[in-house]
């Protein structure tokens, strides 16, 4: 904890705050004042352009009755469980960097897990779209290559899933019960860059009088992982968890560009944001789509809050 | 000390000059060197253009100017009001009381047609929930004091739409048509005589109320001179179209000849010439018989 | 060391690109300040979505142009993609930094027009003196358009604020190596049984010759074109059964009314011919079509995976420059009324499109710091001589009267030798288009069918109309309120100067736009009302 100063001796080169003005102000601008609007359109009837009409709590009695948007809360609950999933390659690409013995060659692994990172995300997108695509799409080169189709249409068959068929490329964006998957397999083997150094920066700072004492008592591989590697990075995977929550209820993005502002056939792919995004953009109710943003704030901050509160590191 | 230089003092006083009087720019009469004539024609036009706050603002201004006239304002002022953004039931009541005021002030002056006539519009249109009944009395009392007026005979039109789209009987409906169609007669701007016989043949198409008097609403309407062409094509197709139900052959004829003179480009057209066609058994010119129009090796 | 040289290096290359980009800047600077006879130079900007090749060619081919005949003056486009074209715009006119022309449609609504850009009727009424010379000489800048300067009117504002330069129309495009490699002849189909003989035909050849190929490229915009297309193609009777006598458009509130009253649905026999269609063609396109975009489709048809595609005419020069193979173009076979399984519904082709359907509209912001030099860049555009140019380059339809239309525009110039399309299953709005898009799988994938997509949807179709007919009740409510004021300050301004023609005129033209939208606003509460009452209006 800093030492608290005085009043008179913070405000002694009372100048130099002027030089946060600017930065003060440009939040102001581009944070704030974005996000008080919302809050001050929530309340009306807006179409986007100068007519507007204020209507009260209307918008936010009409999410009460909004299907779509309680539904997908469902799609967004399986997606936050699946990124908690794939959550554990890059803990353990870290953990093999991290046990490396030599310097050069952890540099090297950093290296080329950060390289992807100047992809642009827009550009992953396109290729993973491309990726999916039914007739010129690599993945469905790949399962017939490999026989994998086959195999599949045998499993569907024995479970009548109706969506893996003989002679017809599988539409992988196009079936319904194909969305929630493809949206699952998007991004494998889930390395995230982020994630790989946020967990090896954990890892390096546990000292190695740690790994002495357990190789003392004899501890193997898989034990020093969870014994120690684990519980020491727990903060690190806390602090993850939280980013990914919030990152997950926020973006539509790859929603938006694999499935359409609709969340692609049966809407199995809408998301909260996607919901947003679509009555601002496609239905014009930039008023109501202001509420519904509203409300996904509070989920957040409320869900934000909870973790910090209840979810704790004991080291 | 890290003081604040002159230069850099100055330049953000420039950035903040610039931006206020950037809004200024946006909201705000600027005008210049015009005179007070000119200036509240300025507001109107700006009116006229959906630029309504800039409007309302600009009428503010004019308040008290030497040479502006007060009455003339405080219209232009309350009718921008009512569009004012964001749209407020506070803006309503506010603009309805001006133009109460002005009707008070003088019941027989120019002013009082656009105030009494706007103060049947807030009940019609303004209000949530509407009050049609007051709307109709407004209207009506227009209608009777200002004979031949525009703005008065424009309440002629609106009475069609909310007599005859409620939710009444076919043989209800058919008295008010009736009762319409004499106060229609005692119209005397072309403007408002077409627009009422364009709701009342309209009315009568959507109603399923008769397309015999739906043909001779939309006749009378043409005869006024319709002039903005989507209207006149959309009435033109239906007296055409009317007339040759009617078996009014020479009715139909000159209007479906009119259409595919005056529109031979339109998506209905075509349909027109076949109608010609079949009424007259001539072919009509440049009117092949529909199919792909197929080019190949570009 | 080592690491003290890479460090020179680094920091040298960084300051040679600097050096680089300031010497550049300095010259395109002094560049565009004097011209050849060293006279102040004028630049104007050109902002527009028409990303595709031919558009791009034939504005770089106007600019030259105009700057050979104008040496003081150099023109610059700014191609912005389509997608974020509507937020840049809004930006720059904000922020007064707009450029000197601007294409018309993306982001823009009446209030943006009014507020930003300059009105442009008295320019329509004067003649161009680009025409001197040609037969249009003297005339009127509006009477020099095939369509009288429609596409650049706004009637809500009663005033030109654009001008025309292009038309357009869908098409279809064929594959000609691969039909003749396929069925032995370039003789693209013509009837719809034709197209559908032409689809079978390459299924067989893939299979036979083993290659990844389907008869037409499909995305969610391509194959919506078609499949939308044959749809109205079976709802022209069912439309003039549903609208009284001589309106041959049927308003959407007016359908919603019919749906409600349980007059139509999608199981009509006529919806379900068209839905029929739909599944017809769409099983002839890549599997999850729905979920590919247009860029997609192309790139599936310039690689010869499809041998058609149905796109607009803007897609033409870009097609026709990125396929290795020669292109055929024909219209949308639709079925004929002597077709025996479709024709009973129909009654033929449909017209093509009005005069006044403008693909490219320009407009002048107010905030241009070249207001003189834009307007004449714009006559030149809008002239006879400027749009043979146009056309020419860019293979697109022209809008100017009296240019010789260029053999590649040539099949797309629209037809309107054809009847008035029947209706869409889109037309109530983007929550109908919602359910329709969220369903399409049932009625195009593999395993759907016209029963299972009609049971899909059956329960929430209607729902939908009612929500859209909402919105638009409020929407018609706004401009009737918006109307009212604006019309009102028309007829001030027309009483208060009898002696003004323009001034009665823009009333009189306010006065009929005002009154239409008052005619949709309160058929469209009744329908409301009789539906909240469960009574027949």
């Amino acid at each position: 904890m800093p030492a608290a100063i005085s009043k008179r001796k913070a405000l002694y080169e009372w100048k130099i705050y002027l030089f946060l003005v600017p930065s003060l102000l440009l939040i102001g601008i581009f944070s704030y004042a974005p996000a008080f609007s919302t809050v001050y359109h929530s309340f009306f009837r807006w179409s986007g352009g100068d007519a507007k009409e204020f209507i009260g709590l209307a918008n936010f009695k009409n999410i009460l009755a909004d299907k779509v948007f309680w539904n997908s809360f469902v799609t967004i609950g399986i997606l936050v469980l699946a990124n908690m999933v794939k959550m554990v390659p890059s803990i353990f690409m870290a953990v093999c960097i991290h046990r490396l013995k030599s310097e050069r060659w952890q540099y090297n692994y950093r290296v080329l897990v950060v390289l992807p990172m100047i992809v642009p995300s827009l550009v992953v997108l396109f290729i993973w779209k491309f990726f999916f695509d039914p007739t010129q799409g690599v993945l469905n080169h790949f399962l017939d290559a490999t026989g994998i189709k086959g195999f599949l249409v045998d499993l569907d068959k024995l479970f009548h899933w109706g969506v893996f068929f003989a002679d017809v490329p599988i539409a992988w964006l196009g079936t319904p019960g194909l969305i929630i998957p493809s949206l699952i397999i998007w991004g494998f083997p889930w390395i995230g860059a982020v994630g790989v150094l946020i967990y090896l920066a954990g890892l390096q700072s546990i000292g190695t009088e740690v790994y002495e004492a357990a190789q003392l008592d004899g501890v193997n591989s898989l034990q020093k992982f969870w014994c120690i590697e684990f519980p020491l990075i727990m903060t690190q995977v806390r602090i993850s968890l939280v980013l990914l929550v919030i990152g997950t209820l926020q973006s539509y993005g790859l929603q938006y560009l694999l499935l359409g502002g609709n969340g692609g056939p049966g809407q199995k792919g809408m998301v909260p944001g996607l919901w947003m995004f679509s009555k601002a953009f496609a239905a014009g109710e930039f008023g109501y789509a202001c509420a519904l943003g509203l409300f996904l704030f509070v989920f957040i901050l409320t869900l934000t809050y909870l973790n910090n509160r209840y979810v704790r590191v004991d080291k | 000390m890290f003081p604040l230089h002159l230069p850099t003092r100055h330049l953000f006083a420039c950035v903040c000059a610039a931006v206020f009087a950037h809004g200024l720019n946006l909201c705000a009469a600027s005008e210049t060197g015009a005179t007070p004539s000119e200036e509240i024609d300025q507001a109107w036009e700006k009116g006229a253009t959906f630029r309504f706050n800039e409007a309302n603002v600009h009428f503010g201004k004019l308040a008290g100017k030497p040479g502006i006239a007060e009455r003339e304002r405080l219209l232009g002022e309350a009718i921008t009001l009512l569009n004012r953004q964001p749209r407020a039931q506070s803006n309503i009541t506010e603009a309805g009381a001006i133009f109460e005021k002005l009707v008070r002030e003088n019941d027989s002056d120019t002013i009082a047609v656009f105030a009494q006539y706007f103060i049947g519009r807030i009940e019609q249109v303004f209000l949530d929930p509407p009050n049609y009944e007051a709307a109709r009395r407004v209207y009506r009392d227009l209608l009777a004091r200002f004979p031949g007026d525009v703005v008065a005979e424009r309440a002629a039109s609106h009475l069609v739409l909310l007599d005859l789209y409620e939710d009444v009987s076919k043989e209800e409906r058919l008295k008010r048509l009736a009762s319409l169609e004499t106060l229609g007669n005692s119209l005397n701007t072309s403007m408002g005589k077409r627009e009422f016989h364009i709701n009342a043949g309209q009315a009568c198409l959507d109603l399923d109320i008769s397309d015999e008097k739906a043909l001779e609403h939309f006749l009378l309407a043409d005869k006024e001179g319709i002039t903005r062409w989507q209207t006149e094509m959309a009435a033109w197709v239906i007296i055409a179209e009317l007339a040759r139900t009617e078996n009014k052959r020479e009715v139909a004829i000159e209007y479906y000849k009119r259409i595919i003179a005056k529109y031979p480009s339109n998506i209905r057209t075509f349909t027109m010439k076949k109608r010609l066609e079949s009424l007259t058994g001539t072919t009509v010119n440049g009117s092949p018989a529909p199919g792909p129009a197929v080019v190949s090796g570009i | 060391m080592r690491e003290r040289i890479l460090n020179t290096i680094g920091i040298g290359l960084l300051a040679v690109c600097f050096l680089i980009a300031i010497a550049r800047i300095v010259f395109i600077r002094f560049q565009s300040k004097s011209s050849v006879d060293g006279s102040k130079v004028v630049e104007l900007r050109i902002a527009h979505w028409q990303l595709e090749n031919g558009p791009r060619a034939a504005f770089e081919a106007l600019a030259n142009e105009y700057s050979r005949r104008h040496p003081n003056v150099r023109i610059t486009q700014i191609p912005i993609p389509e997608r974020i074209y509507g937020n840049w715009l809004v930006t720059q006119l904000v922020g007064g930094t707009p450029p000197d022309l601007i294409q018309l449609g993306i982001g823009m609504n009446d209030e943006r027009l009014a507020r930003f850009f300059t009105p442009l009727s008295e320019l329509a009424d004067r003649p161009n003196p680009y025409n001197d010379g040609t037969p249009f000489e003297g005339k009127p800048l509006r009477d020099t358009f095939a369509d009288g300067m429609q596409g650049g009117y706004y009637p809500n504002l009663v005033e030109f604020y654009g001008v025309p330069i292009s038309g357009k129309s869908f098409r279809m495009f064929y594959n000609l190596d691969l039909l003749r490699e396929i069925t032995g002849s370039e003789r693209v189909p013509q009837t719809y049984d034709e197209l559908i003989a032409l689809c079978k035909r390459t299924q067989e050849y893939a299979a036979e010759k083993h290659v990844r190929m389907v008869p037409i490229a499909g995305s969610k915009y391509n194959g919506g074109i078609l499949m939308q297309a044959l749809f109205t193609s079976q709802t022209q009777k069912l439309r003039e059964r549903l609208t009284p006598t001589g309106m041959l458009v049927t308003p959407a509130s007016m359908l919603a009314d019919r749906l409600l009253h349980k007059q139509w649905s999608l199981d009509t026999p006529d919806a379900k011919s068209g839905l029929t269609l739909m599944r017809e063609v769409a099983q002839y396109m890549q599997p999850g079509f729905m979920q590919l975009l247009r860029d997609d489709a192309m790139l599936l048809f310039v690689q010869r995976g499809a041998v058609m595609i149905t796109t607009g005419s803007w897609d033409a020069t870009s097609i026709r420059q990125e396929s290795p193979f020669r292109i055929g173009v024909g219209s949308i076979p639709y079925p004929a009324p002597d077709h025996p399984v479709y024709g009973r519904f129909t009654y033929g082709s449909i017209a093509d499109a009005e005069g006044s359907n403008a693909g490219t509209v320009l407009g002048i912001p107010r905030d241009t710091k070249h207001p003189e030099e834009t307007r004449d860049f714009l006559q030149f555009l809008g002239s006879v001589p400027g749009g043979q140019i146009w056309t020419d380059r860019s293979g697109w339809i022209p809008s100017v009267m009296g240019t010789k239309t260029s053999p590649d525009a040539a099949p797309f110039l629209p037809n309107p030798n054809g009847y008035v399309a029947g209706f869409s299953y889109l037309e109530g709005g983007a929550d109908v288009g919602g359910i329709v898009d969220s369903n399409m799988h049932n009625l195009v994938s593999s395993y759907g069918s016209v029963d299972r997509f009609i049971a899909a949807t059956s329960k929430s179709y209607e729902r939908a109309w009612v929500s859209d007919l909402q919105r638009n009740r409020r929407a018609q409510a706004d401009i009737v309120q918006r109307s009212d004021t604006q019309v009102a300050s028309f007829l001030w301004l027309a009483r208060k100067h009898p002696e003004n023609a323009e001034a009665q005129h823009k009333a009189d033209i306010a006065l009929q736009g005002a009154d239409a939208s008052e005619r949709t606003l309160i058929y469209t509460n009744m329908v409301l009302n009789s539906k909240a009452n469960n009574t027949a209006p």
